[in-house]
């Protein structure tokens, strides 16, 4: 039964694709909607009777499904995050390949929920791949555009090196166990745990845009703005954080491990704060900050709370999802994403207040639900080390100030008329408005017994000195950002910044552009040894030729062998580049034309030639019998 | 005198001088009956020698006759090709005024090639050798008008002369030193010898004798010329049918020697060379004739691989049987074809026959590719054999050598086989009608069929030996 | 019985089109197809006769053809030669159904290549080395004259140098059976008699020059780096169908070879070159995806990527005779992603090349840069190139994948390095699919291919067919495995 959640949204994909052509966008809003739904309704009946389900291939390879409690939120919130996604794509972008769109879009979530039920590695590198694969044709989407099919290249093959990670950890972990299963991981241990926990990070790492992969989130931005609010909130980039937070246990028996992920996690959340600080394009700004967000989630899971990074996952895509979709309303109107031309664009009192909530939530403002993580998380960092601690507040102090950058430019309340939205535009990001709000329940006292109870969590109390550091931060975040939209020229100011530290420019230069050279260089070769080859089989030819125009004549055979030689030397020598493979079919031509010199000689048509020939044979032969008799 | 032994070749005698006779005293329109006659000859020779197999090798006639399957195999082998060259021959030669006493000429010819075959004295030897040659001149040279012929009957003739003045001198020698004839006391002879160097002279001049015969290193200049300029239906039994009897007379001398005398190396040697020049020469050839006539050579190369390695492996002389049978009917499938198109013979002239003449051109490929040893065709399986037989004898270069040669081979076969199947039509082709078209379809269908059926060609070569 | 008819129905097929009426275009490519569409559903009828917990070898048929050789008609199937077969039959019957310019030559175009299927699959289901060969030559002569004839660009020259090239390689393959031939007590061509008595086993020096006789063989008709520049060229020049069979059938009798006969006849010196073919083999992933990513010319890229797939097959072969006892599971992985590959291969470059030849037929270049932007104009085009493409970069989900992933967890467990070294192959060949893609169907169209048709009905169904094929073992791979795994199992030595 298990299977139907996955495969329920990937069928209905292909159906969509194949007979929604036609259809008008609110029935394709709705069928999208409501397999997202039903997908959410077949979660809560998985829960109820407690589903699971295996495959087997063979007798060594079976791909199983079962729900785990980290895996069921992530469940959850995926399928309830799509639907105002696929709704407002259905309404907002362009109609000409939207079937294919939400199409795509349904099965991106068909995939995720497969890689969130996979009980064993080998189906989570099946779902972990597709995920990939279908971003790379979400990101496609518009193909007349060459730029944004290169991005999603990129993308994809970011992603997929990344991905040789997992594979690795997959024959890792089954070398030393005999199986994929994450049961069977406890039994890791020395060498093949290293290897299986490398492979892991790394995977984890580029799918959730850490340093240095981070990057590639900008590349995805030439998707359509449904398909990057989809693939930032709720699938693909969280499931590197998930993976992490539901194998926590296992990651965790390396010690290494906590450390290298807060580490990766403080750095990844500063630098990109910074980075996204400084972007001139709403979008850009949206992309750095989610890099930004999941590393704070990844500083939770390195100190050992993954139920804290699954909360903050939560909350952050209640408030990412809007702002995408708020953002791309306004591009809408602006017709571009710079945030100046955005400024002027204006959107509905209910985008403007929504974004108001989300943008509050992603800077952390007391007493939205995204605070209240936060704060975990500075807590929970806090004792790991202190620096670390404040290191996290500077990040929440850098995404308040990116935050509020972005509200003030693009929906700060300016005089002028504003345009009344259709209700389609403001559903769904009113909605995530609402549920984002919601989530500032967590300041209750009374919500401490559930946070206490969430799994991966236990119950935290929160130093008074760090909230004040830390709300001061958000403040001092806030009036900078607010500053920051005034005078963008200062924020854009540094160009490294806005080029991702350069990240970009070091891997086209240190493995892009050095592959591709290395793959023409190596096709040039080919070809030379191919010729060296035909050449090889060209010097037994002239032979042969000389011999037969020899065998007709004598005359002049000499000289046409010397030209015919010296000529296909020539073109040896123009063909081939290198010397060394110019030698071996020289060497052949040069033997080759000894060779046919004697054998010229030998059919002259003469017979006192033949006589000769006769009476040579006849001498080497008693030579040979002599010598025989000799030794 | 067991004069019933020498049945097979008496059969060929009386035929011969019977077709002589007839030839010499009915009208012109009447000679082509002569063909007829010498088919019946032959028929009766095969006949004969059939009889004659099964029984124990023995020697007969005072010890100079063998009656072994060696010699039975290949009398069989070369009155068969014989008969072929017969059935080609009428249209050919009707032409001709002479054109009775022809036969009588192949068949004396045959006769020669037999006697080399099953000689087991080296006198009996000579008058073999020296019969097929002398008739060979004459059959060569036949189209009298004809510059080609002549020039080739001419350069057969130069050769063969030295090469058997050479071969004459040697088997001298031999008598000399051992003052016998009959090869087993030769046998005897020969080792009891103290000082070799004159065995190794009178051997070298046998060699070359029997090299020219074979058509090998250093005496196989003439082949080409031979296949080129001599009457079809004769370059198709003189590439064949001598070089069956010189490659047992060979195998039957060399078993002679005592084992201190290291002739394996010089066969092995000769054997190499003459491939590999064989190959060389054919490659570029654009005359279809001259290019079975290097291919001819290079087989005799192939050939003596079986004879290098007579002494280290028992396989030896059976897997020379199989190849000689391979070789031989692919040879004269090639030449039926080439007699079937009216002789002729630049390759350009092939072009696109595929279209015109569906059924020569399927008989030319079988031949060519049973050259090559592509399985299932009789050529593979002969090839095979000879190389198990030369690994067996640990001659592994060798071997080497002759796939290397083989690799050369497909190429030339190839520039054969490309216009005729690919080309556009070079123009109207004439055929030589219907005994050469179903000599030709019989030729062709024995190649497949000696493969398919190999094992009765095998295990009659090796029953007995 | 079953397995001989799959041989005589071709043949006869064959025959019947060369010497038979004179059929119309249609009628002989109609012909073709329901005679080629025999030999697949009797292999169907010989899967369900195969009980996988049998004995290896089944179906058995041994008829002495050369006994003074010890040479037999003997056919037989075990798992492994089972599920190639059936994947080539398959293959073949798509070939005859893809519409292809037979210049007015259709009754000798289908004639050769059903006789080229005979060939083929009669090598497969050869139990006797010598009849291995006989086949293995035969489908030489088919597939040059093929290429020479049908062929565009230089056919003439492409054919002589594939069957040169190759003849090379046949007939260091016939110096390797000679020697094996002449080890075995008592003499036989038999392949359940050599590998049950493994002759040279501890043969030193002879042993190995034997191997090295095989390896050179099966490594020019796989064809491994170094030995591979035939292939290219033969790609190119050869007309649609007969490089997807080249590529789909052809190059699986090197790596078939090399498993049915050094791997299983020589375990002990095969054992100990192991590591020289696994790093050939790593060498051949690497540098073919390098070379394929470095070329403009459809056909030729996707000519690179065969030798870097055939890489990843070599490698498990090699894996699964690294050691004669140990490891077993692995092994066994190893072996049978092995086999995945051939099929999976077979398949997915199989209709690769058959959509070249689309192009083309449409467009009369392989150049990629030439097209560009047809996705509006041939989605249909559009979607099974792409699924071709992700299948052949292994994407989950199809049986590349299926049959990668076997082979490198296979080989992790042995070669670690090795493994991790051919990993790397996978993002190449994915980045020049990704870009093949893009220079094909994204991106501004030039004005030239304005009427650039979609698929026709029948290019439609027959690689319709082998995508889904292809999606099939990717996502349920039971039904072969179930017969694959014994057999690997059996080879590998682990009972």
């Amino acid at each position: 039964m298990l299977w139907l959640i996955p495969l329920l949204p990937l069928l209905s994909a292909v159906l969509l694709y194949g007979w929604c052509q036609g259809v008008g966008r609110v029935v394709l809003a709705a069928s999208a909607g409501l397999v997202s739904l039903i997908v959410a309704a077949l979660l809560v009946a998985g829960v109820m009777h407690a589903w699971s389900a295996v495959l087997r291939w063979s007798e060594t390879l079976t791909l199983q499904l079962g729900l785990s409690e980290t895996g069921l939120i992530f469940a959850f919130t995926v399928a309830l995050v799509a639907i105002p996604i696929v709704v407002y794509a259905a309404a907002h972008e362009p109609r000409r390949g939207l079937a294919r769109l939400l199409a795509l879009l349904t099965a991106f979530v068909g995939a995720m929920q497969l890689l969130l039920l996979a009980r064993d590695l080998l189906t989570l590198l099946i779902a972990w791949e597709l995920v990939g694969a279908i971003s790379w044709a979400l990101i496609a989407h518009q193909g007349s555009d060459a730029k944004r099919v290169r991005h999603a290249n990129r993308v994809f093959l970011v992603t997929r090196f990344g991905d040789l990670g997992l594979y690795i950890a997959a024959a890792a972990a089954f070398a030393h166990t005999g199986s994929f299963a994450y049961s069977e991981l406890a039994q890791l241990d020395g060498v093949a745990l290293n290897v299986f926990v490398a492979g892991i990070v790394l995977a984890c790492a580029s799918k959730s845009a850490q340093l240095p992969f981070s990057p590639w989130l900008f590349a995805a931005m030439s998707g359509p703005t449904s398909a990057s609010a989809l693939l930032h909130s709720a699938t693909m980039v969280p499931a590197g954080v998930y993976l992490v937070a539901q194998l926590h246990g296992e990651l965790d028996t390396a010690a290494w491990f906590g450390p290298m992920a807060l580490s990766l996690g403080l750095s990844t959340a500063l630098a990109s704060g910074l980075v996204a600080l400084a972007q001139p394009r709403a979008k850009h700004l949206l992309a750095a900050s989610t890099s930004a967000h999941l590393g704070l989630m990844w500083v939770a899971v390195g100190a050992g709370y993954p139920g804290l990074a699954v909360l903050h996952f939560v909350v952050h895509a209640l408030a990412k999802a809007p702002l995408f979709l708020a953002v791309g309303i306004a591009a809408e109107r602006a017709g571009s994403y710079r945030l100046q031309r955005l400024r002027s664009a204006g959107v509905s009192v209910g985008v403007s207040v929504a974004a108001l909530v989300a943008a509050a939530a992603i800077a952390g403002v007391f007493p939205l639900g995204g605070a209240w993580t936060k704060e975990a998380v500075v807590t929970v960092a806090g004792k790991f080390s202190i620096w670390a601690a404040i290191l996290a507040m500077l990040a929440g102090g850098l995404s308040a100030a990116y935050a509020a950058r972005l509200y003030v430019s693009v929906f700060h309340w300016t005089r002028g008329e504003r345009p009344a939205g259709t209700g389609l535009d403001r559903a769904p990001v009113c909605g995530f408005a609402v549920a984002g709000a919601a989530t500032a329940v967590l300041w209750l006292p009374a919500s401490e017994g559930v946070t206490a109870a969430w799994p991966g969590l236990a119950a935290l109390e929160f130093k008074a000195w760090e909230l004040v550091v830390s709300f001061g931060l958000v403040a001092l975040g806030l009036v900078a950002g607010a500053w920051f939209a005034r005078h963008p020229v200062l924020a854009e100011r540094s160009r490294l910044l806005r080029g991702w530290l350069g990240i970009p420019t070091l891997a086209q230069g240190l493995c892009v552009a050095p592959m591709l050279g290395l793959a023409r260089a190596l096709a040039r070769f080919d070809d030379l040894w191919d010729r060296v080859i035909t050449g090889a089989a060209l010097g037994v030819r002239n032979t042969a030729l000389i011999l037969a125009r020899g065998d007709d004549t004598v005359v002049d055979a000499g000289v046409r062998l010397a030209s015919r030689l010296t000529n296909w030397l020539a073109v040896q020598g123009r063909g081939a580049g290198e010397w060394l493979f110019d030698e071996i079919p020289q060497g052949i031509a040069r033997l080759s034309g000894a060779a046919s010199r004697y054998a010229t000689t030998l059919q002259t048509g003469m017979v006192h030639h033949y006589y000769g020939m006769i009476a040579a044979g006849f001498l080497a032969i008693l030579a040979l019998l002599t010598l025989g008799e000799l030794l | 005198m067991p004069v019933a032994d020498l049945l097979p070749e008496l059969a060929l005698l009386v035929g011969a001088v019977v077709i002589v006779l007839f030839a010499s005293f009915s009208p012109r329109s009447y000679q082509p009956v002569c063909a007829g006659l010498a088919l019946v000859a032959i028929a009766l020779a095969v006949f004969f020698t059939v009889m004659q197999s099964g029984g124990a090798p023995r020697l007969t006639f005072s010890g100079v006759w063998a009656l072994d399957t060696m010699a039975i195999y290949a009398k069989l082998l070369m009155l068969v090709s014989g008969a072929f060259a017969i059935a080609l021959s009428p249209r050919w030669m009707e032409t001709d005024r002479r054109h009775g006493e022809y036969y009588a000429l192949l068949l004396f010819s045959l006769l020669g090639a037999v006697m080399m075959a099953s000689a087991t004295d080296s006198m009996e030897l000579i008058v073999g050798v020296l019969l097929s040659s002398v008739t060979g001149y004459a059959l060569v040279a036949y189209h009298r008008a004809w510059a080609p012929a002549l020039e080739a009957g001419m350069k057969y003739f130069l050769i063969g002369a030295l090469a058997n003045a050479l071969f004459v001198i040697g088997i001298v020698l031999i008598f000399g030193l051992t003052g016998a004839t009959g090869y087993p006391d030769i046998a005897l002879e020969l080792p009891r010898h103290d000082s070799p160097l004159i065995v190794i002279v009178a051997l070298a001049f046998v060699v070359i004798g029997l090299a020219f015969k074979l058509g090998a290193f250093p005496a196989h200049a003439w082949l080409p010329d031979v296949a080129q300029g001599a009457p079809a239906p004769v370059a198709a039994l003189l590439t064949v049918v001598p070089k069956i009897g010189a490659a047992i007379a060979l195998v039957r001398f060399v078993q002679l020697l005592p084992g201190t005398i290291e002739w394996a190396w010089v066969i092995a040697g000769i054997s190499a060379l003459t491939m590999t020049l064989g190959n060389l020469g054919a490659m570029w050839q654009n005359d279809f004739r001259r290019l079975l006539g290097w291919s001819a050579v290079s087989q005799s190369g192939y050939a003596l691989m079986a004879v290098a390695v007579v002494g280290a492996s028992d396989e030896a002389v059976p897997s020379l049987l199989v190849f000689l049978a391979a070789y031989a009917v692919a040879n004269i499938t090639a030449f039926a074809a080439v007699v079937h198109l009216r002789g002729r013979t630049a390759l350009d002239d092939y072009r696109g026959l595929a279209r015109v003449r569906p059924w020569t051109t399927i008989a030319i490929i079988l031949a060519l590719l049973s050259f090559v040893g592509i399985p299932p065709l009789a050529g593979f399986f002969g090839k095979f054999l000879l190389f198990r037989a030369t690994l067996d004898g640990g001659y592994a270069w060798l071997v080497v050598v002759a796939l290397a040669n083989t690799v050369l081979s497909l190429f030339y076969y190839l520039r054969v086989i490309g216009p005729i199947v690919f080309d556009k039509p070079a123009g109207e082709v004439s055929d030589l009608g219907k005994t050469a078209a179903a000599a030709l379809m019989v030729a062709a269908l024995l190649v497949l069929a000696l493969g398919l059926w190999a094992q009765g060609l095998i295990a009659l070569a090796v029953s007995g030996t | 019985m079953i397995l001989t008819l799959t041989l005589a129905v071709p043949l006869a097929g064959a025959l019947i089109l060369a010497f038979g009426p004179r059929f119309r275009e249609q009628t002989a490519r109609r012909f073709a197809v329901a005679t080629a569409t025999v030999p697949l559903l009797l292999l169907i009828g010989a899967w369900f006769r195969f009980d996988p917990a049998g004995p290896q070898f089944q179906l058995v048929l041994d008829v002495p053809w050369v006994p003074s050789l010890g040479m037999g008609f003997r056919l037989g199937v075990d798992g492994i030669a089972l599920a190639v077969a059936s994947m080539s039959a398959l293959l073949f019957v798509g070939a005859a159904a893809y519409p292809v310019d037979t210049k007015g030559m259709a009754r000798q175009y289908y004639a050769w290549l059903l006789f080229l299927e005979m060939g083929s699959l009669g090598l497969f289901l050869a139990l006797d080395l010598l009849l291995f060969y006989v086949f293995f030559d035969l489908s030489l002569v088919g597939m040059y004259f093929l290429i020479a004839r049908w062929g565009h660009g230089r056919p003439r020259y492409a054919a002589l140098k594939f069957f040169i090239y190759t003849l090379v390689g046949s007939l260091a393959l016939l110096l390797g059976i000679l020697g094996l031939y002449l080890a075995a007590e008592p003499a036989t061509f038999d392949m359940r008699a050599l590998i049950e008595q493994q002759p040279l086993a501890g043969g030193g020096a002879l042993a190995g020059l034997v191997l090295l006789a095989f390896i050179i063989g099966f490594a020019i008709k796989t064809p491994l780096v170094p030995f591979h520049t035939w292939l290219p060229r033969a790609h190119v020049d050869a007309p649609a169908p007969a490089s997807a069979l080249l590529a789909g059938v052809l190059l699986k009798m090197g790596t078939f070879g090399l498993l049915r006969i050094p791997l299983a006849m020589m375990r002990e010196t095969f054992a100990a070159w192991a590591p020289w073919i696994a790093l050939m083999a790593v060498l051949s992933i690497i540098y073919g995806a390098l070379v394929a990513l470095g070329q403009n010319d459809m056909k030729r890229r996707i000519a690179y990527t065969s030798i870097n797939h055939m890489g990843y097959t070599v490698l498990g072969i090699a894996v699964a005779g690294a050691m004669l006892e140990g490891n077993e599971t692995a092994r066994q992985l190893a072996l049978t992603g092995a086999t995945l590959e051939m099929v999976a291969h077979g398949l997915i470059t199989g209709s690769l090349f058959l959509v070249a030849g689309s192009f083309w037929q449409r467009g009369e270049t392989y150049d990629i840069d030439a097209y560009g932007g047809l996705a509006a104009q041939a989605p249909r085009l559009m979607l099974l190139t792409v699924l071709a493409s992700f299948a052949s970069f292994g994407l989950p989900g199809m049986a590349g994948f299926v049959a990668e992933f076997h082979i490198f967890v296979g080989t992790f467990a042995v070669y670690p390095w090795l493994a991790a070294v051919g990993l790397l192959g996978i993002v190449i060949t994915a980045a020049l699919f990704l870009q093949m893609l893009q220079r094909l169907f994204l991106g501004a169209r030039p004005e030239r291919w304005a009427d650039f048709g979609d698929l026709r009905f029948s290019e439609y169904v027959v690689l319709g067919v082998l995508v889904a094929l292809t999606v099939l073992i990717g996502v349920y791979p039971r039904f072969l495995l179930d017969i694959i795994v014994p057999s690997s199992r059996w080879l590998v030595g682990g009972g």
